[in-house]
């Protein structure tokens, strides 16, 4: 299969701000893309523009054949999109809702399987006013599916969720991935990338620092990994070269880029010494710390890219 | 299925869609429309008996009176309506999506006629139970294309006020602040012929006294030409086109900000 969408050279000026400058990437079709980034790294900018809300300043851009800009129809029939601010009108029905959605298409899917895909079958009487921010964005969701699209763009459909609600909306974007639609997600959560993505585009400061597969990425030792255990009185830990080591009363914490090979050589010592690692947990990098590891290898890595 | 049949349904939808929420919207459907009849009772009640210029004021108010509602649902409702639509983001939600920019303007104003038809019914017939005030049946031409080109000259103009208004919050206010002065100096309250001849000029060549006018014409009992007034058609006629071209050229889909 080709490509779903196809980015080279893309800029966003702003007067005298460059939100994105000059990003390439493209997204094969069946696949799902993320674009992870803090907040102000141009994700939105980016992803709005791929969907036609806003024109580009230079580079080409290409989504399932068509220049986004200017929206055209037989694109919007072929694309579904949800937004980063969801906005719906509080007076319809939830059911009343997704029907009108239906009724702008030429092929919907049935207003049952809608309602199926986002787990809202016993909301669907409910008014859309009435609902939880979480059930919001799921309708949302429903909306977006609601014209059976090949590709669609999902603008950090999580943020401000509370934990259950953010694991339905993941089971409902894996649902879609089962349907084999293509999948562009913005999120500033390094979990929900781990989690749905098979690709992440690192976004810092308006241009893509990496672009692997989220267990790639990982592997790329862009920030360390921490381990942490109790460990009762101030042994002689053994350390691999490195590796630093931090304690707070019996809580050892020890950051290493090669968290295997600091877990060998510590499961040996605990063997030899008779004791156990207790509350052992081995913490991968925050987003916050592969976004300074990245910010400060930036220039090379784009590079490396490249 | 032809390209104008699809049109026509797909608008159908819109407007059953708009009406949901317009009914379902209790603030919007009190303002827009229980106040011009709620008006019309409490002022026929006040001082509709009295009389000005050998004439029962009733007589001057219903008209006035079913033009302020014929606005309310036209150019307030469109007004107000649109403006949050696109100020919250819904607009641009549903520009998302294959419906046209046609489709949805169409929809809106069909469902903006649909409200002032109840009303302007509501309004006949409470002011010839209550008041004994009716429209001659030599009249009922007139008072149809009167209603009819202040509807559209409305809608027009509603749909192009809401280009410079920048927030959903400011748009009732703003709205309100265009035409509830017009609607008192133009005399919609009262009698047509308020004001010296300069005030009378000036709101003359705006789109609402020429309403007041054409409606009070329409009512009254032994006008000549058949309750007809073309040169007060025209009026709304030339700002209904001026507005419909405005809120063409500049349709947004997306929030001010």
């Amino acid at each position: 299969m080709g490509n779903a969408i196809e980015v080279h050279g893309m800029t966003k000026r702003y007067g005298n701000h460059e939100a994105v400058r000059g990003i390439d990437f493209e997204v094969a079709a069946g696949e799902v893309f993320c674009l992870l980034g803090p907040n102000g790294a141009g994700k939105t900018t980016t992803v709005e523009i791929l969907e036609g809300f806003r024109s580009r300043t230079a580079g080409t851009v290409r989504v399932l054949g068509f220049d986004p800009e200017g929206q055209p129809v037989e694109l919007r029939e072929r694309i579904g999109i949800v937004l980063q601010e969801c906005a719906l009108p509080g007076e319809l029905r939830v059911a009343e809702l997704v029907d009108s959605y239906r009724s702008y298409y030429r092929h919907p899917l049935a207003l049952a399987d809608l309602l199926a895909a986002v787990d809202l079958e016993d909301d669907a009487r409910r008014l859309v006013r009435d609902l939880s921010g979480g059930q919001r964005r799921r309708v949302d969701l429903a909306l977006a599916l609601a014209g059976d699209p090949e590709l669609i763009f999902l603008d950090e459909p999580t943020t401000g969720f509370d934990p259950a609600a953010r694991h339905r909306s993941w089971q409902a974007i894996r649902n879609l991935v089962a349907l084999g639609k293509t999948v562009v997600l913005t999120t500033h959560y390094m979990d929900e990338a781990q989690e749905l993505a098979d690709r992440v585009a690192v976004v810092v400061r308006g241009r893509i620092a990496a672009c692997d597969t989220p267990g790639r990425l990982a592997d790329r030792q862009l920030a360390p990994v921490r381990v942490s255990f109790d460990v009762p009185g101030e042994p002689d830990l053994p350390l691999i070269e490195g590796a630093t080591v931090h304690c707070r009363g019996e809580r050892v914490t020890i950051t290493t880029f090669d968290a295997e090979g600091q877990l060998d050589v510590l499961f040996r010592w605990a063997k030899r010494h008779h004791t156990r690692l207790a509350g052992l947990s081995v913490s991968p990098p925050t987003l916050e710390e592969v976004y300074l590891g990245l910010t400060g290898a930036e220039d090379g890595v784009r590079e490396g890219v490249a | 299925m032809t390209a104008v049949t699809t049109t026509v349904r797909a608008t159908g939808r819109r407007v059953r869609l708009e009406q949901l929420c317009f009914w379902r919207h209790r603030q919007m459907a009190f303002f827009t429309f229980l106040l011009p009849v709620a008006l019309l009772v409490l002022l026929g009640e006040m001082n509709g008996h009295n009389r000005y210029q050998g004439v029962h004021v009733i007589d001057w108010e219903v008209p006035g009176l079913l033009a302020f509602g014929l606005i309310s649902a036209t150019y307030t409702n469109l007004a107000i309506n649109v403006t949050s639509l696109r100020e919250t983001g819904i607009l641009k939600r549903l520009r998302a999506t294959p419906l046209s920019a046609r489709t949805f303007v169409l929809g809106q104003i069909g469902s903006s006629l649909l409200v002032a038809g109840y009303l302007t019914t509501i309004f006949v017939i409470a002011a010839r139970a209550l008041f004994g005030v009716s429209v001659p049946l030599s009249h009922v031409p007139a008072v149809l294309i009167t209603l009819l080109v202040g509807a559209a000259c409305f809608c027009a103009l509603g749909l192009a006020v809401t280009i410079p208004i920048r927030s959903a919050e400011a748009a009732s206010p703003i709205v309100q602040a265009t035409y509830i002065p017009l609607a008192l100096v133009s005399g919609v309250f009262f009698t047509p012929d308020t004001g010296g001849p300069v005030l009378r000029a000036v709101t003359g060549a705006l789109p609402l006294r020429p309403l007041a006018a054409a409606l009070d014409a329409c009512f009254a009992h032994g006008a000549p030409g058949g309750g007809w007034r073309p040169a007060d058609l025209a009026v709304m006629a030339a700002w209904g086109a001026a507005g419909a071209v405005m809120a063409w050229r500049a349709f947004r889909w997306t929030p001010s900000h």
